[in-house]
């Protein structure tokens, strides 16, 4: 996993450096909430420079599909 | 100067809402009135894009706020300044007809002056985040928000106004999306010497630490002053001459 992009899920979710893995879902992080979501995609999008479709948007619901997402936009991440 | 950005100003027909509109279209903002008074559109469209839409109709403001975006592709400013003021106690003794405080005015009030500034910016704001429009939210509250007496169904409404404003000055900053309301105190305006005789004029003027009414340019320049600060968000502007400290 790409460091970087481990540190910035971990700042978004506030997640502990224990805490972190690909299989983390909306269920698993607690304050992932539509706010929090909100936060999540104008940090990807700003710090990626893309712009996320709706769909997108609506079906990244785990750390794996955010990955997912981003191969879909040429980011690797993984 | 405003370079050409797309700003929806409800009321923007008359009053207050229409100094803002003509200020910040000198300021050289693209400006969309929206009123459900079309009589004055004729003229005011030389300079503005007008639309019959009632702010208190979620089906309208839809259908509105599309055309806009088709044909404008984002918008970027949204003024909520419709509404109407009504002063009523909440009992009047004085009148054994209407004792109480209609409920139906009280409904009213807070359908034009609070639903309204619901529906628009609820809908506008879904538009600012599909779009990644980097926005602002004006929202005219008022001094009564603070309590005035006589004006229950006014003042909850702009206590409600300036509620949501601290809300969504929260919710939508992620998006780059600030929110702010400016609370007018007594303004010199037809509308206020309509209202208020000569003698309640001259208390005003002696209870304002300024000593005199605000003029529509006092306005104009705190509304300039929330598009333009990029650090001002969730602030209520109280531009009343310190009536309210």
């Amino acid at each position: 996993m790409n460091d970087e992009f481990k540190a910035f899920i971990q700042r978004i979710f506030n997640l502990n450096e224990g805490e972190y893995s690909d299989s983390l879902n909306m269920e698993d992080i607690a304050n992932w909430d539509s706010l929090k979501h909100m936060e999540l995609i104008t940090n990807l999008e700003s710090k990626y420079n893309i712009t996320l479709e709706m769909m997108e948007i609506v079906n990244m619901r785990s750390i794996g599909t955010i990955i997912e997402t981003l191969q879909g936009k040429g980011v690797y991440v993984g | 100067m405003l370079d050409n950005k797309v700003i929806v100003i409800t009321g923007g027909a008359s009053g207050l809402g229409l100094a803002i509109a003509e200020a910040l279209f000198k300021q050289n903002g693209q400006i969309l009135v929206f009123d459900c008074n079309p009589e004055p559109f004729e003229t005011l469209s030389q300079h503005f894009d007008c639309y019959e839409v009632d702010v208190t109709d979620e089906q309208q403001i839809e259908q509105a706020v599309t055309r806009v975006i088709q044909k404008y592709g984002q918008i970027d400013v949204l003024v909520n300044n419709a509404g109407i003021i009504h002063s009523q106690p909440l009992v009047n003794i004085m009148d054994p007809e209407q004792r109480r405080h209609s409920y139906q005015a009280f409904k009213k009030v807070i359908n034009i002056d609070l639903d309204s500034v619901f529906l628009m910016t609820s809908m506008v704001a879904e538009q600012m985040i599909m779009k990644r429009t980097k926005g602002v939210i004006i929202n005219i509250s008022s001094i009564s928000a603070q309590g005035k007496a006589g004006q229950t169904a006014y003042a909850a409404a702009k206590a409600g106004v300036e509620a949501m404003t601290r809300v969504w000055a929260k919710e939508l900053a992620g998006f780059g999306i600030r929110t702010n309301a400016i609370a007018p105190g007594f303004i010199n305006t037809p509308s206020t010497s309509d209202a208020l005789n000569e003698q309640l004029i001259k208390d005003i003027k002696q209870m304002t630490p300024m000593k005199k009414l605000g003029e529509v340019e006092h306005i104009v320049q705190a509304a300039i002053y929330a598009i333009e600060n990029g650090f001002v968000n969730g602030s209520v502007l109280e531009v009343d001459g310190g009536l309210v400290i």
